[in-house]
């Protein structure tokens, strides 16, 4: 990531549209997409997760160091107002990230651009399941970034919830969806269950409910499976209290904010956290809970007759590519 | 109609009972999908802020008499910025009504959202007596909590198009200058005294989704919350979203839309410098679509919220369904960064129209995203011929923009509200200041004043910044 500047992909004009957060969602769909050759760029619906935009921090290091500390000027009248180039401005924009992704790579279906934190990697992973589920594309993408590497990000999160939270990383990820039919013998990773959930929702009604979504058990006293758990605003959300088995993901490698939902799909399809059903739960910062239920991909091969009929839409994770270039607090 | 008409106050009153009597089928087929678990989708209540208006109604009843929203900006005009025109909305009582939010958000868009929720969620209301409407009058005592019933059941969820929030300028411009130096920024000192400038939710409340989070606690709504941020492209998408969501049966109630408030000096200045906007024009000559004059597009603000419920649901609560959403394409256009493509508009047209399962002559009318750029106008006429081959000459264009300008994020949502008032109404507005065509631009686009028509599909197209797209088409129930 760190030469992300000297990439021949970019010419030097392209690189003045481009900031971090917008890299990483290229460098990590571009590895994804060179998994997938057979891929229709132009069926498949991409959607994806990204932070608040933010000003172009150099932009704005280069004007604050053109101004006279001791000019008391209107800053309509500011002579250096010039130099808020419009890519300053255009990076308030958090569509460009995906427009870089259509432009370069040749990604031209169903699409969206999901802004938040933890609530966005969640919006983008159900925007590509309807876009397959309502036939708008025959498989979709899914990429996902956290860039928390901007002041006013951190200050947001400091002022906004007065409370301590685990160190952001900087991290991206993407995934590749595609409708899959589970009586297929197809031993492909699979997400069997997406749900959101009010904040205030008891763990208990949370499993309940992705239990039968998944048909898997998920319930405590279900010796084989995991329980996954990122919790940016830890350790205060009880929702983590009493669940036996579980990974704080966000304690192991900090908030991956947007990323967090696909990260752990991820690592999850990667039997990271073993081979049996892992349940992903999220307390985002306003509040809301997401929930995923993963199938890591050798459960399926030892009986794949024996795995119950399809919901209306099961998903695939067929590839991810996670870039973590460490904590930029 | 003609302007002169208008002006003498002859606005029409083109309701429904015009409408009940035109030998028009009802439209409720379910598109291209066989599957009868697919719900369809009507619009039970909206809600608008623009500098036309403060209500839906008092906005489209000005857009059809060609009202101008379009003003000078004096602090603009006074300083001697570069840019001094926008579609501003000055509204004093809008903003007395919502002082608390105003002035601990520092955001005018989430006092715009927050009134045009209001005001949909009013209109959503059913006639089934609910166990709330005993303590509820029409028009007294109705807390936002009360307001919100049509969406107090079932699964549902906010989606909106909303874009990242600017501290103002100013204290932007003091932030940086109390820590900066000749060497760049003092970090130290930026962490230490800089962020004194903000009030504690200041940040925060600049982030997209803190909008729909605000309206789901102001209203008491309960759900999924959703912010889209695909610029100018961002409410139609969150349309387009919610829509998917109520079809498919995941959800029984959505509320989408957006709202925007671009009109600050760092946007305005990154837009100029790109030459996207329209300079040199009186204000209410400035935002010319599809007109041989036309310079650039005008920065606007507002807001548009719609409920959103399937067509079932809505009759059984005795609410009114105003129009359904049959169809919506989404889609990015390869090209570069700074261009619009006549592809990716046509496609996302083709794929609502194709989702609706409607014919490409059965299409009415189009609002079109209509910018006003020499880039934009061209390219959405030449995708409209494209797909529409021979009736493309058949079917009425206009853009909101001229009379409002660009609302970026809220552009798509207070266009749907448009469309939608053009089905109930059966009217379509004209596209203000189009006096001689662009030589590209050879479609049939409203100019000469408000025009009746029946109306039994409309779509309304965004053309998002950097070739993000998106199409929703609207029926008559």
């Amino acid at each position: 990531m760190d030469d992300w500047r000297s990439w021949p992909d970019f010419t030097p004009k392209d690189l003045k549209f481009l900031d971090r957060q917008t890299a990483l969602l290229y460098l990590t769909t571009h590895d994804l997409l060179a998994n997938c050759p057979d891929l229709d760029r132009a069926r498949s619906a991409v959607h994806a997760a990204v932070g608040p935009a933010r000003t172009d921090p150099d932009a704005m290091y280069r004007w604050a160091a053109r101004i006279p500390p001791d000019s008391a000027e209107p800053v309509t009248q500011a002579q250096s107002l010039p130099m808020i180039q419009p890519a300053g401005a255009i990076g308030l924009l958090p569509n460009t990230p995906l427009s870089w992704l259509s432009i370069k790579l040749g990604l031209t279906g169903d699409c969206g651009v999901w802004a938040g934190f933890e609530d966005a990697g969640f919006a983008a992973l159900s925007a590509a399941r309807d876009a397959i589920s309502c036939e708008a594309a025959s498989q979709a993408l899914v990429a996902a970034v956290s860039s928390p590497d901007n002041y006013f990000v951190l200050d947001g999160f400091k002022r906004g919830f007065h409370s301590p939270i685990c160190a952001p990383v900087e991290i991206g990820v993407a995934l590749h969806l595609r409708c899959t039919n589970s009586a297929s013998g197809d031993v492909s990773p699979r997400i069997n269950a997406l749900a959101a959930f009010p904040s205030g929702t008891s763990v208990e009604t949370v499993l309940d409910i992705i239990t039968k979504q998944s048909l898997c058990d998920l319930h405590e006293n279900s010796a084989s499976q995991k329980t996954l758990l990122l919790t940016p605003l830890n350790p205060q959300n009880a929702i983590i209290d009493g669940i036996d088995g579980r990974a704080d993901l966000s304690g192991r490698i900090g908030a991956s904010m947007p990323a967090a939902l696909p990260l752990a799909i991820s690592f999850a399809g990667q039997c990271v956290f073993g081979k049996n059903p892992v349940a992903i739960i999220i307390a985002a910062p306003f509040g809301s809970i997401y929930a995923a239920v993963v199938t890591p991909a050798p459960l399926l091969s030892v009986d794949p007759k024996s795995w119950p009929a399809p919901l209306s839409m099961v998903s695939e994770v067929t590839s991810a590519n996670a870039s973590c270039s460490g904590n930029k607090q | 109609m003609t302007h002169k008409e208008i002006n003498e106050g002859n606005y029409p009153n083109v309701g429904r009972d015009t409408l009940e009597g035109a030998n028009i089928g009802r439209m409720s087929n379910r598109g291209r999908f066989s599957d009868n678990t697919r719900q369809i989708v009507a619009v039970t209540g909206i809600g608008a802020v623009t500098p036309v208006g403060a209500t839906s109604a008092a906005s489209f009843e000005a857009m059809c008499r060609g009202e101008n929203g379009i003003r000078d900006i004096p602090k603009w005009k006074d300083a001697g910025f570069p840019i001094t025109v926008g579609g501003a909305i000055n509204n004093n009582d809008l903003f007395d009504r919502e002082r608390e939010i105003a002035d601990a958000f520092q955001s005018r868009k989430a006092v715009f959202a927050v009134a045009a929720l209001d005001e949909a969620l009013k209109m959503a209301r059913g006639k089934t007596p609910t166990r709330k409407d005993s303590d509820m009058n029409e028009n007294a005592n109705a807390t936002p909590d009360s307001r919100a019933e049509a969406c107090r059941e079932g699964r549902g969820g906010i989606f909106m198009g909303v874009e990242t929030g600017r501290i103002d300028i100013q204290k932007l411009f003091d932030m940086f200058r109390i820590s900066g130096t000749r060497k760049g920024l003092d970090l130290k000192a930026f962490g230490e005294k800089s962020f004194q400038y903000l009030t504690p939710f200041e940040a925060v409340s600049k982030q997209p989704y803190f909008i729909p989070s605000l309206l789901a606690r102001r209203f008491g709504l309960r759900g999924e919350i959703r912010a889209i941020s695909n610029a100018c492209s961002s409410a139609n998408q969150a349309i387009g979203e919610g829509f998917r969501k109520v079809a498919s049966g995941a959800l029984d109630w959505a509320i989408v839309g957006g709202a925007d408030d671009m009109l600050d000096e760092y946007m305005a200045i990154g837009f100029h410098l790109l030459g996207a906007l329209s300079t040199g024009l009186p204000a209410d000559a400035s935002s010319r679509p599809f007109d041989a004059g036309h310079r650039g597009f005008v920065l606007g603000e507002g807001a548009g919220m719609l409920v959103i419920e399937p067509l079932e649901r809505a009759l059984e609560r005795g609410a009114e369904p105003l129009a359904l959403i049959a169809g919506y394409g989404s889609g990015a256009s390869a090209g570069k960064i700074t261009e619009t493509s006549w592809e990716g508009i046509h496609q996302t047209m083709s794929a609502a129209v194709s989702e609706a399962g409607v014919a490409l002559e059965d299409i009415d009318y189009i609002n079109a995203h209509g910018t006003g750029t020499p880039m934009n106008d061209p390219a959405e006429t030449l995708a409209i011929k494209h797909l529409f081959g021979d009736h493309a000459a058949n079917i009425p264009v206009s853009s909101t923009k001229s009379m409002i300008g660009h609302l970026i994020a809220a552009a798509g949502a207070v266009e749907a509200v448009v469309c939608i008032e053009s089905i109930r109404h059966g009217m379509i507005h004209p596209t203000r200041n189009l006096v001689r065509k662009d030589a590209a631009c050879d479609l049939d686009y409203v100019a000469e004043g408000a025009r009746r028509k029946i109306l039994r599909n409309v779509l309304s197209n965004s053309l998002g910044f950097a070739g993000i797209n998106s199409t929703v088409l609207f029926q008559r129930p």
